[in-house]
């Protein structure tokens, strides 16, 4: 069983939906469609979860040397991690989404911008990659989108579409440029045609576009505009998985890009460092004076997208003066960020989807005291609260910890003493606001917000367990995050 | 460099055009033409990269195919949200659509 058994599944299964909405409707099952995205999630997530590592060929008989699908431990990682957040997602748009309209269309759209990340991540060809990517973007755009009849989604969908159709051109532009200089797109050969290439001057410009290109859909600023109204303007669902997994299939094309193919050259390394610090200080500081909750949680992933930009740039730097130990410490700590962010802002996406859904309000100060009435959502929402916080046991400090070794490690050169000195500080702000979001949350009791159907509430709970396991298992973790770091830079760690 | 022929010097122009073009126009169609003039750009400009030789490399052919199939997706998209933008608004211009701020 190869990768393309699990995008076949997924792809496979969406035109199943099409019947299940039909069928479900005509019998009066309205959630036919959704039982059907749950089980396909279900069996993609088990079967992704045992991929074995190695190269394949989904067409071998043709003889086309395209589409080659890869598994390591980073594509392994990742796109476990969407599979799952998906899942969870379909499971609680069951009870959320219910009774609107469109919603074979919805399923069949989450499906496929699944399959689209799960592409990225198993692709080992740069124009497959490409192919996925627009998948997963143009679900996406159509998603945020999804309520069609009011303005305010259609006017960020709009957006959302511009602005991330010219970086993903522009990556395309890059792609095939380096098709041009390359004559092949694969991820293994230009590995060693860029390797003994000795032209910088085309690196560095390679390396800009596809960080521009793929970075617009990564919210990294400047370019990060759209997403604090795509996030607000889509439903809560859809904002998890935006948040949670969307922005970091953008991570994952770039470490891939300027990790994996292009090799180490010097100042992409601060490029990145300081794009990441620019991004998570826009974000923190935006996200101060945010009176909407969802705006809140979106300009906080700008910041966390942030310090995983930091922790690839220190491991960049690091891999570009033989620092293997350092390098990887920066990479790992990047992922295990990735992980946990995923797991904390999904989370808490879902538990303010449940609160706007019984409260019907996105303002913060009408919010308060929910977290007391609603029991389960509030507890799920504290723990994902003190995760991203990074209070010392939960993960999310061990993460930050890792990318700040990363940089502590070439700490005798002055630019970096100065990142992690910015990067620091805006970890402590960081922390700041999300404990006094929580505060609030808890200060005092709400009137007659009741707690949502356990269908709504598994799937925080689940998230919220995981947060904790992850904390529990951390060195089990850590192995997987260090295999994957050096997977994604191809050294031996 | 063998990279650089009249195509790949054009499609490099269109690329500027196109990204000109959804910079700075306010009407939202001819946003979406810029669009798809990049796109339209990056297609050439895998056709030039396949030449070698004054041979095309059949790749290059198939990813300007794939590319233009993509392209019509992301227009067709586009286009239907620009038609509901504008029974929401009455107008095509993005500045006076900007409660989000564009």
């Amino acid at each position: 069983m190869g990768p393309q058994d699990v995008l076949a599944l997924l792809f496979g299964s969406s035109l199943t939906i099409i019947v299940a909405d039909r069928l479900g409707r005509r019998l009066g099952a309205a959630r036919a469609a959704g039982y059907v995205t749950v089980a396909a999630l279900t069996t993609a997530l088990l079967m992704s979860s045992s991929l074995p590592s190695g190269r394949y060929r989904p067409f071998p008989a043709t003889g086309i040397p395209v589409a080659e699908l890869r598994v390591d431990e980073a594509s392994r990682i990742f796109s476990l991690l969407f599979t799952s957040l998906g899942l969870l997602v379909a499971i609680y748009s069951l009870k959320y989404m219910e009774g609107e309209e469109g919603l074979g269309a919805y399923y069949l759209l989450l499906l496929l911008m699944v399959a689209g990340m799960v592409g990225v991540a198993l692709s080992n060809d740069l124009f497959t990659l490409y192919c996925f990517w627009e998948l997963m973007s143009v679900t996406a755009y159509a998603l945020v989108a999804f309520r069609w009849w009011h303005w305010e989604p259609v006017e960020a969908g709009l957006k959302y579409l511009v602005m991330s159709t010219l970086g993903a051109l522009v990556a395309l532009y890059a792609i095939s440029v380096i098709y041009g200089v390359a004559g092949t797109t694969n991820f293994d050969e230009l590995r060693s045609i860029f390797a003994t290439l000795g032209d910088e001057g085309v690196v560095r410009l390679l390396a800009g576009l596809l960080l521009f290109g793929f970075g617009v859909t990564a919210a990294i600023a400047p370019f990060h505009t759209w997403l604090p109204d795509a996030h607000p303007a889509a439903p809560s669902s859809i904002s998890a998985m935006l948040s949670g997994v969307v922005i970091k299939a953008g991570v994952y094309a770039i470490a891939r890009a300027l990790l994996y193919i292009l090799p180490p050259t010097s100042g992409i390394g601060y490029l990145l460092m300081y794009v990441g610090l620019l991004t998570c200080t826009v974000g923190n500081l935006a996200a101060l004076r945010q009176l909407d909750v969802k705006r809140f949680l979106a300009y906080s992933s700008v910041a966390n997208i942030g310090y995983i930009m930091v922790g690839m740039g220190a491991g960049y730097r690091a891999h570009l003066l033989g620092l293997t130990q350092f390098a990887l410490a920066g990479v790992a700590g990047a992922m295990l960020h990735v992980i946990n962010h995923a797991l904390g802002k999904g989370l808490l996406f879902l538990c303010t989807g449940s609160a706007i859904h019984v409260i019907k309000s996105r303002a913060i100060p009408d919010l308060e005291g929910c977290g007391r009435s609603m029991r389960i959502t509030g507890i799920s929402s504290a723990i994902g609260l003190l995760n991203l916080a990074g209070i010392p046991p939960l993960a999310g400090f061990w993460s930050k910890l890792l990318i700040a070794y990363g940089l502590a490690g070439l700490l005798w050169d002055p630019l970096i003493t100065m990142a992690l000195i910015v990067f620091i500080a805006n970890a402590v702000l960081a922390a700041g606001y999300y404990i006094y979001l929580l505060m609030r949350l808890f200060r005092r009791r709400a009137t007659g917000a009741g707690e949502v159907s356990p269908l709504m509430w598994g799937p925080e709970l689940a998230l919220a367990a995981a947060c904790l396991i992850l904390t529990l298992l951390l060195s089990h973790v850590l192995v997987h995050v260090y295999t994957g770091a050096s997977a994604l830079m191809g050294v031996v760690g | 460099m063998s990279l650089l022929n009249a195509y790949s010097v054009a499609a490099a122009a269109l690329i500027a055009v196109g990204a000109y073009c959804v910079a700075s126009k306010r009407n939202l169609i001819k946003v979406v033409m810029g669009i798809e003039i990049m796109t339209t750009a990056v297609n050439l400009n895998f056709i030039a990269m396949g030449l070698r030789g004054g041979v095309l490399d059949p790749l290059a052919s198939m990813y300007a195919a794939v590319s233009m199939a993509i392209g019509a997706a992301v227009a067709a998209l586009a286009l239907a949200l620009i038609v509901q933008a504008y029974r929401h608004y009455g107008t095509l211009d993005s500045s006076k659509m900007s409660r989000l701020r564009w």
